[in-house]
């Protein structure tokens, strides 16, 4: 099962790879953007799943999952939004524009498997 | 700057700490700052909105080196890019679980950006006091400072 890891910095897209890997989903792309994370999607139409922070440069992650919404191709593709951005206003936001789930940084790495886990069935 | 405005970068990196890196860490006494920190590797963020400002968090070599091998998961023993990354994300997590406490203050938070060098200090702006926050514990010392100014002063 292929799965998006969306964010600018290296060092989150590290620690959420392990986290999967440890579950078991060794099938990973890696996008350091939004404007990244739609080529990643168009490239690799079989993701099966997106962890999206939102502050990052070039396109933000909020822009990036409207993007991904509002294509027929992929808006059916889950998407959880992992940022520091920890208002309701903004998870409110996030969800309206279609976010599957929310993880606010500081996580747990228990948080973040127990919240794929139950996006993707169990695993 | 009030007092009230400090307490949530403090409970922040506490947090952070314990959540992500499973690391406790001692707040010591918070001082205003006189001299800059010396440090040799910095995460810098810039506030902007209501306020101005910027939070820098300061590391000597070694605790930073700690406190990214806990924050990964895998030791690394070199100031590198990885560390450099690392260290910028640290800061940015803790400014933004900070930022959801100060409610009262319409803020946005930069792209954190990172300094590498040895012994190097950051300048702050003059027109405001910069408060200091020393950390200690199992990683070793550093020490984050704020300084935030109302826009119309």
């Amino acid at each position: 099962m292929k799965i998006l890891l969306v964010d600018d910095s290296s060092t989150m897209r590290r620690i959420q790879a392990n986290t999967l890997n440890s579950l078991g989903y060794n099938d990973l792309v890696q996008a350091e953007d939004g404007a990244d994370a739609i080529k990643k999607l168009r490239e690799n139409p079989d993701v099966k799943l997106v962890l999206l922070d939102w502050n990052m440069p070039n396109m933000n992650g909020l822009d990036c999952l409207k993007a991904v919404k509002a294509d027929p191709s992929t808006k059916a593709i889950p998407v959880m939004m992992v940022t520091s951005e920890a208002e309701k206003t903004k998870i409110i936001e996030a969800v309206q524009a279609g976010a599957s789930n929310y993880l606010v940084k500081p996580f747990d790495a228990d948080s973040l498997k127990a919240k794929i886990t139950a996006l993707l069935g169990g695993g | 700057m009030k007092a009230e405005h400090i307490n949530p970068f403090l409970k922040s990196t506490i947090d952070t700490f314990a959540t992500m890196l499973k690391r406790k860490i001692i707040p010591g006494k918070v001082y205003l700052r006189t001299v800059a920190s010396v440090a040799d590797i910095s995460g810098v963020i810039g506030l902007s909105g209501d306020i101005r400002g910027a939070v820098v968090m300061a590391y000597p070599r070694e605790t930073a080196l700690k406190v990214v091998s806990a924050f990964l998961g895998e030791n690394v023993n070199d100031l590198n890019e990885v560390v450099a990354d690392a260290i910028g994300e640290l800061t940015n997590i803790i400014t933004g679980y900070a930022k959801k406490d100060l409610a009262d203050i319409q803020m946005s938070i930069s792209l954190p950006s990172v300094i590498r060098g040895q012994n190097h200090l950051v300048d702050m702006p003059k027109d405001a006091p910069v408060v200091c926050i020393p950390f200690g514990g199992e990683c070793g010392e550093f020490v984050i400072e704020v300084s935030m100014v109302e826009k119309d002063k």
